[in-house]
């Protein structure tokens, strides 16, 4: 019995993965759940162990060489089945693939992908004949489906649709041919890639091109926003919510070029994810270059990190607002116990713990930053789980791991689960628990002496905050007499990009004021 | 408005179609003093008497024989075959008299009659109490098949079906009869649902469905899954099989570009793939995948033994399965 080895589902929004190292070769006898080859995802990296226990037959997809989520990278066979049913017809092959369990459904729609699947095939389709023969009416179908898949977006089996493949990409369905025709495209020669199986381009692919062509061809005209108010609007989406979310949109500039994008195969929301043009030749020959220029090619996190970086401007409209935090309680009271907490925790005491308390607190109270635009537009998606992303630089770029229900972490608490993503990160020891779920993200570019940042909003979230670096500043401080004086305090700035969609300016700016709040007043005695 | 099971549907529309019209009368077996097997008759005898409430002999061709005769004389009877499964010696009847009367008596002649027919599985009913034999009916001209969904439709279009001036096989799928998922709140009084329309009963984007009976509850189920996933699925309740409402099927497709068609009945030859050239034949450059079909698997008949039974019925998570692989298309 032949088993399809396929690139497992790492992750919600894992594509492709890049085979690390093949820890078996063919021929090799290898054990159920034993590890079989590593693969290298832009999120984590993955051991997959062995589905059954049996001899690798296939390497079909060599070290370094990337593919999509899905796709055939190898086979297996069970010596016992192969020796149980072997018989003049094989011919003594290499791959005695003569198990009848595989559904005749299957079979008929299987492509030949490569030799070795090809020869499969043909001896299966050759046994699933003998089988049908012996059936007065033929084999029972109710459908074209495949029964035994249980689901393939979840990644729960292996999925038995033929391993994506670039044989989709030029046969078009007839309302593909269509618009094509109606709006001029050639679509052989667009470069395009579609978000359909196998990469072919869908009809909502088309609509999405030409949309973005007459976006980049007419110049939006500008026009006031309108006014802001703050009306907490509860799911589903309330028809001014809906107004501001259409003006908004139709006041965002085209961001990005087409070309700066990636495609994405987001496969369990197919009508939502853009399908873009590749890096085409062009786009890399056509800017001018002097010679001395080099390509360097995109390991997965950065592709990842830019597809999701474009998705997000294109997706969200950012809006941007800034408070000022007078730190100095803070930063004394950090001072006057971080010995303390070494010797007691064994962990060095940051400001970041701290802020994420604040925000655990600011969310608390205005729980419609910590939401979601629903990726149909029916209504907005409350969170009741409160667990922040947290931005982590790595050496080739960064990951956003999640600390999970941080409303129900101290200080300590927060310190530990910090320190541990921190340590993990930089190990590429994170799983995909650890990256999953995140519900409002932390940034802290103050670290890098940033004083103010504009930052893009991690996906689906509703808002991202930044804390950047603590300055000293003359400030005018006011005593109870109404007396001016200038002062010198530790401040901070906090900015806050939201997607419009969701809140407005005056939440936004509640929120901040409550985070201020507690940085600024909080009784931190207690909070240690 | 009453909250009403697709049963007291049923059940209200004779009562107010036999109070309304001194025409209207009921035959089957056990419909009289039992009540109907599955008591959908219930009272009725009490009310109108034996004489408009008749306990036939177990002999569906008579059953058949006599409501169209009757039917001819001007009468407007609703004739209940126990299960549609025993309607097969009456097919003689209904398809060669019934649905030519009109026709081969040049118009002198109509056949106002209505053949009740509980259909369907997944109760267990095994070979003999759970088949789903409307495409057999659908493929005759001169017969109206109505298969409707909520209770809402069964009562507007049973008293349709009553007040139509040629043979209606009415089909009212068993599981569905006190289904609480089904259930609606309904007007007490008189109205219609017209036969021949279909109704998009949930709107969506991505992909079309349609279904009609248990299939239609199950579609719906399976569709408000995927909306969580992010796929948009229209789901049209047919309601009537035959005359089959085209452009409500052709509008959802043109809107989403796929479609799927989900019955209960065997895959081959079932009316699914009448839906799938219709689509194919006037919808064609609308398309943006295969159109495709779930069904019930081709075997002889529904298997009694429980396992079998789940194994050979489409059900939401077949369902689902099905319009994720679609929409990935």
């Amino acid at each position: 019995m032949a088993t399809k080895i396929t690139l497992p589902q790492l992750g919600e929004s894992v594509h492709e993965g890049t085979i690390g190292k093949w820890l078996k070769q063919v021929g090799d006898t290898v054990e159920e759940y034993e590890p079989l080859v590593e693969i290298i995802t832009d999120k984590v990296n993955a051991e997959v162990p062995s589905p059954i226990s049996g001899t690798l037959s296939a390497i079909l997809v060599q070290e370094g060489e990337t593919v999509e989520v899905g796709a055939l990278i190898g086979e297996m066979t069970v010596v016992g089945a192969a020796n149980l049913v072997q018989s003049d017809k094989q011919d003594g092959s290499k791959n005695n693939s003569t198990s009848l369990e595989k559904p005749a459904i299957e079979a008929a729609f299987a492509v030949p992908t490569t030799p070795q699947a090809a020869q499969l095939n043909q001896q299966l389709d050759q046994q699933v004949e003998e089988v049908e023969a012996s059936f007065p009416n033929g084999r029972a179908s109710g459908g074209w489906y495949d029964e035994d898949e249980e689901d393939t977006f979840a990644g729960a089996s292996a999925p038995t649709q033929p391993a994506p493949q670039e044989h989709k990409k030029n046969r078009f369905t007839p309302s593909v041919r269509r618009l094509a025709e109606e709006h001029h495209l050639d679509l052989t020669k667009l470069g395009l890639r579609g978000s359909g199986l196998g990469g072919r381009i869908s009809r909502d692919d088309v609509l999405m091109y030409i949309e973005q062509q007459r976006k980049l061809r007419q110049p939006v005209p500008t026009r006031a926003l309108p006014k802001e108010t703050d009306q907490l609007a509860p799911p589903p989406v309330t028809p001014m919510h809906e107004q501001i979310a259409a003006n908004t949109l139709r006041e965002t500039p085209p961001v990005a070029s087409p070309k700066a994008a990636q495609p994405s195969t987001v496969r369990a929301a197919p009508r939502i994810t853009p399908a873009l043009p590749d890096f085409s030749e062009a786009a890399v020959t056509h800017s001018g270059s002097t010679g001395r220029d080099e390509l360097v090619p995109l390991t997965p996190m950065r592709r990842a990190i830019a597809e999701h970086m474009v998705r997000s401007v294109q997706t969200s409209p950012h809006a941007w607002t800034i408070v000022e935090v007078d730190m100095t309680r803070l930063v004394r009271h950090r001072a006057r116990v971080k010995e303390e907490f070494k010797r007691r925790e064994g962990l060095d005491l940051t400001y970041l713990p701290f802020m994420m308390l604040a925000v655990v607190e600011g969310l608390r109270q205005f729980p419609a930053l910590n939401a979601s635009w629903s990726p149909d537009g029916s209504g907005i998606i409350m969170k009741h789980d409160l667990n922040l992303s947290v931005a982590i630089d790595v050496p080739d770029g960064l990951v956003v791991p999640v600390i999970q229900k941080a409303d129900e972490k101290s200080l300590v608490g927060l310190t530990r689960a910090l320190n541990d993503l921190v340590n993990r990160a930089r190990n590429k020891k994170l799983t995909m628990a650890d990256v999953q779920g995140g519900t409002f993200t932390v940034n802290n570019p103050g670290a890098f002496g940033s004083v103010m940042s504009q930052p893009i909003i991690n996906q689906p979230q509703a808002a991202i905050i930044t804390m950047e670096a603590i300055v000293k500043r003359p400030v005018v401080m006011t005593d109870s007499e109404g007396n001016d004086t200038v002062v010198v305090r530790s401040m901070m700035n906090l900015c806050l990009s939201f997607d419009h969609r969701v809140v407005d300016g005056a939440t936004a700016g509640r929120f901040l004021q409550s985070v201020k709040k507690w940085l600024e007043s909080q009784d931190f005695g207690r909070a240690v | 408005m009453p909250v009403k099971t697709v049963l007291e549907a049923v059940r209200d529309a004779l009562f107010e179609e036999m109070r309304r019209d001194e025409n209207v009368f009921v035959l089957g077996e056990d419909v009289g003093q039992r009540g109907g097997v599955f008591r959908v008759t219930d009272g009725l005898q009490k009310e109108f008497g034996e004489m408009r409430v008749l306990d036939t002999p177990l002999a569906e061709s008579a059953i058949a024989g006599v409501a169209i005769g009757a039917a001819v004389r001007g009468m407007r009877p609703v004739a209940e075959f126990q299960f549609a499964d025993f309607i097969h010696p009456a097919v003689e009847q209904i398809i060669d008299e019934a649905a030519r009367f009109r026709y081969r008596s040049n118009n002198t002649f109509s056949c106002p009659v209505v053949f009740r027919a509980p259909y369907g599985g997944g109760v267990q009913g095994g070979m003999y109490h759970s088949q789903s034999v409307e495409a057999m009916f659908a493929m005759w001209p001169g017969l109206k098949v109505v298969t409707p969904s909520f209770p809402y439709d069964y009562k507007g279009l049973l008293k349709a079906a009553i007040r139509d001036n040629d043979p209606v096989v009415f089909f009212e799928h068993k599981k569905t009869y006190s289904l609480p998922s089904a259930k609606q709140e309904i007007p007490a009084g008189d109205y219609i649902v017209p036969i021949g329309k279909a109704k998009v009963v949930k709107e969506g984007t991505n992909l079309s469905v349609f279904a009609y009976g248990m299939m239609l509850h199950q579609s719906l189920q399976a569709a408000r899954t995927l909306e969580q996933e992010g796929i948009s699925v229209e789901v049209v309740d047919l309601r009537t099989l035959r005359p089959l409402d085209r452009e409500t099927i052709l509008n959802s497709v043109k809107k989403t570009g796929r479609a799927l068609i989900v019955h209960e009945a065997n895959l081959f030859g079932g009316f699914g793939g009448e839906i799938a050239a219709i689509i194919g034949e006037e919808a064609f450059e609308w398309l943006d995948a295969p159109v495709r079909r779930l069904a019930g698997l081709d075997v002889p008949a529904m298997p009694f033994a429980l396992a079998l039974e789940e194994e050979f019925m489409p059900n939401p998570a077949k369902i689902a399965q099905g319009m994720r692989q679609l929409a990935a298309y």
